[in-house]
């Protein structure tokens, strides 16, 4: 009987200790630590500290320039410390600037649209690096394109809507002498827009257009009748890398959906990825150019556009692993790399294949019309680097950096010939969904390396809660030793895509901080002096006011007008000091505008509302700035 | 030892009978995935009667809805609620365990041995059931994806690697109450088949 009790007992307590055991292990949390690295050791963590520090009174080394995506802004971040030091306004109002309130704001950014989409900052260049003149960007929603100046840092030309582009995303890339900016399709459409055509007719009828919009060598202007446009079929033009040296001549684009296919009611993710490879494009733009210059063209809603199934020798197709995202020419300009997002690999062409192959006429056949080049003599490598290749970006000693969406991770790996070309040398995890990735001059003939920027798509919870909208993520990655090494995280606003840096001594001594009178954009309105501040009545229904502000004081401090006059009021800030920067609010107008030292702004407004109205001066300027206001009388009409 | 296996066998069907009904309370089987991107964690654990999130969602960055999400790129069908299993499973485990404390109390040797005969037939349904649902779910993918995996086993102990994801998948408690109530139920079995073996011989070598 006591045998029976003892295999009992020892059967029970098996049986439980299985169960404990198991019940112990269920817990997650140990596991979770278990897999998260460890933390770095403190030593380490202050020399990286010390590689981003910049004192305060001391510069960083480069300026950023950050797209704000749907935000319609550029933001301006010093690099190393990751600072953000301005807000440059372009496609949004940007009431901390005026931007968008004063006339000439106004009327750049036009009456439809008060919001766009950029993603694509690209700077000037001169022989294909950054010669500090101007910063393009691009609306991929409306399809414009702007340039900023960054001798201001102001919004100084806003083009568009161009006509037949939509969804302008590969943008807004630029050829190696600033000749031309890139403005491509990603939501092919019938063109001209405006024309009908119903959705199961994508194939035949919509199209995609390429386009190249000329800026003028002194000035930066852009202008639509030297530019052109290259009609194409109903592929999604995804992103874009004018060739460099001996590529300088072409301009590539990669696209997916080459299937060209939209089916209503399903999901273009699927319709999309079907075909293993779809395409990089290559196009002569300079040849395009002179074809244009020849009549070989026809105008579309008033912009030339070349056909290139009827013009030979312009476009080809370069089959690319899978529905590629970034494409980056080397900084020789000798090979284009195609960023698989699909596929696990980047792909490289070499430039010298695929002139072989245009020379010796090896083709695979036409796709749509456009020359398919064979892939076996274009292609050099296809590199396996991680999941979901995005962009690449370069450095100053052969390797290229290679942003990996799904792996969240940066590989790196050499392009240039050496022991390990072709070969990935080094990864890094980043901790949140990368996207773009930037480096200093990285995109141009001369990259300086030193930094890797990650930017990101998703920030994942890396900052501390603030309710269910996100900032986003940038992380810092350090060249510097043998490994990378991720160093520094920020937190932008959203929502930056991509990132142009350059040097700072490139642009720093090119920017002005106040205006003399000569650049003063509205100096025929000036007001200099005090008392040359004026009310001038036009007509019956119409003010004109010439203002003034100088530390601490509007002139003139009273302002009578009727009710329902319109007011046309110039304000010239007669500061010649840096800083002292003025601003102008109406109490329950909506008129606000902040001149800087030495500008003259115009707003105009109905006076609506009778009665008496303080206007004051916005922008802290100095001791007496609680002073700085004055009235402004409405007078009711009988 | 009549006498004292006559509480014994008592005791344990009871004991059993509740194991088997407390192995619905608890998941049968989870599995967690990580990534940089995802550095708490996404997951899903199976419960007999059901797939959802893991008992500690609150401190990861996901669960089953999530799994789903990123499962659909490669093809990977929906993990359903609707499957077979969830429907028997839960049936068969709310009838072995009632069956088992009748058992335990309606002393009929042929039922005890049908009661864990279904027991038997139960486990050997749920563990080849759940083996052929996980094959499938990583095998028959959707060949229209936006991205072609390999058909792949998700793994069913321990740790790996899945493409970017660190993955844990491990039994849970469900599985544990369930494979020990049938432990006891087998074991209570045996001893009632050894005694009525012994007794039979008693019998034989007193005639």
């Amino acid at each position: 009987m006591s045998r029976w009790k003892r295999q009992l007992v020892t059967v029970f307590s098996l049986l439980l200790a299985v169960t404990f055991a198991f019940t112990v292990a269920a817990d997650a949390a140990p596991r979770r630590d278990r897999i998260k690295k460890s933390t770095t050791n403190k030593s380490t963590l202050a020399q990286d500290a010390l590689k981003t520090y910049v004192a305060p009174g001391d510069f960083d080394d480069y300026y950023a320039f950050l797209s704000g995506g749907h935000s319609g802004q550029v933001y301006v971040y010093g690099l190393p410390s990751c600072r953000h030091i301005r807000t440059i306004p372009v496609f949004a109002k940007y009431p901390a600037t005026g931007w968008g309130y004063d006339n000439h704001s106004k009327e750049m950014m036009g009456d439809r649209f008060d919001w766009g989409d950029i993603h694509h900052p690209a700077l000037s260049e001169t022989n294909g690096d950054y010669d500090g003149r101007w910063l393009f960007v691009h609306d991929c929603a409306h399809n414009r394109v702007a340039r900023i100046g960054l001798d201001d840092f102001k919004t100084h030309q806003i083009l568009g809507p161009v006509p037949n582009v939509m969804g302008n995303h590969a943008s807004s890339y630029i050829t190696a002498n600033s000749e031309y900016v890139f403005m491509a399709t990603r939501f092919s459409v019938p063109i001209p827009k405006g024309t009908y055509v119903p959705i199961k007719d994508y194939n035949a009828k919509f199209n995609g257009v390429l386009s190249f919009i000329h800026v003028d060598p002194k000035s930066g202007h852009m202008s639509l009748d030297k530019s052109f446009q290259i009609k194409m079929p109903p592929w999604n033009y995804d992103l874009a890398d004018g060739g460099k040296l001996v590529s300088h001549d072409w301009a590539f684009f990669t696209c997916y959906n080459s299937e060209a296919e939209f089916i209503e009611g399903k999901p273009l993710e699927v319709v999309a990825s079907q075909r293993d490879k779809d395409y990089i494009v290559a196009v002569n733009w300079k040849k395009a150019e002179k074809a244009v210059s020849e009549g070989k063209f026809e105008k579309i809603d008033g912009i030339r556009v070349l056909d290139p199934t009827k013009v030979d020798g312009i476009v080809y197709a370069m089959p690319t692993k899978k529905s590629p995202h970034g494409v980056d020419v080397t900084p020789d300009g000798e090979f284009i790399i195609g960023n698989g997002k699909l596929a696990p690999v980047v792909t490289v062409h070499s430039f010298k294949g695929m002139l072989k192959a245009i020379e010796t006429k090896d083709f695979v056949g036409k796709d749509m019309g456009i020359t398919v080049l064979n892939e076996k003599i274009t292609r050099v490598a296809e590199v396996p680097l991680g999941l979901g290749p995005l962009h690449t970006t370069f450095d100053d000693k052969g390797f290229a950096y290679t942003s990996l969406f799904v792996e969240s991770a940066v590989a790196k790996w050499r392009w240039q010939k050496g022991p390990d070309q072709w070969k990935m040398v080094d990864k890094v995890p980043i901790q949140y969904n990368i996207g773009h990735i930037a480096a200093p001059h990285g995109l141009t003939t001369k990259p300086r390396g030193e930094w890797v920027m990650s930017l990101n798509k998703l920030s994942k919870g890396t900052h501390l809660k603030v309710g269910p909208d996100q900032p986003e993520s940038m992380q810092l990655i350090d060249l510097s030793g043998e490994k990378m090494r991720v160093i520094f995280q920020a937190f932008p606003e959203p929502e930056p895509h991509y990132a142009c840096i350059v040097a700072a001594d490139i642009i720093e001594p090119k920017v002005f901080e106040v205006y003399d009178q000569k650049n003063n954009p509205e100096k025929e309105f000036a007001v200099l002096k005090p008392e040359d501040a004026r009310v001038v009545r036009k007509d019956k229904n119409t003010v004109e006011v010439f203002a003034a502000e100088i530390r601490s004081a509007i002139y003139p401090n009273v302002i009578e007008v009727m009710q329902g006059d319109k007011v046309i009021f110039h304000l010239t800030n007669m500061e010649t000091m840096r800083d002292e920067i003025h601003g102008f609010g109406i109490c329950e107008y909506n008129v606000i505008g902040v001149p800087t030292p030495g500008e003259t702004q115009t707003y105009e407004f109905v006076a609506d509302k009778a009665g008496v109205w303080p206007f004051y001066c916005v922008n802290f300027c100095s001791a007496l700035h609680q002073e700085m206001q004055g009235y402004l009388l409405v007078k009711p009409r009988k | 030892m009549d006498k004292w296996w006559g509480k014994g066998r008592v005791v344990m069907l009871a004991a059993a009978g509740v194991l088997v009904l407390a192995s619905l309370s608890s998941p049968m089987w989870s599995i967690y995935l990580w990534c940089n991107s995802y550095p708490d964690g996404i997951g899903m654990s199976v419960y007999a009667y059901k797939p959802a999130d893991p008992p500690d969602v609150a401190d990861m960055d996901g669960g089953i809805d999530e799994l789903d999400v990123l499962n659909h790129y490669i093809g990977m069908h929906p993990i359903s609620p609707d499957l077979i299993i969830f429907k028997i499973l839960p049936v068969g485990i709310v009838a072995l365990g009632l069956l088992l404390i009748i058992a335990a109390f309606w002393k009929r040797r042929w039922f005890l041995y049908s009661v864990v005969g279904l027991n038997g037939l139960l486990g050997i349904y749920g563990a080849s059931s759940f083996v052929y649902y996980i094959y499938s779910y990583g095998h028959d993918l959707d060949p229209n994806a936006a991205i072609h995996v390999d058909p792949f086993m998700p793994p069913l102990m321990g740790e790996n690697q899945l493409a970017q994801f660190t993955t844990w998948s491990q039994f849970e408690l469900g599985t544990m109450l369930l494979i020990l109530g049938s432990a006891l139920a087998f074991i209570t079995a045996g001893i009632e088949w050894w005694i009525d073996r012994k007794n039979h011989r008693a019998m034989y070598s007193i005639t």
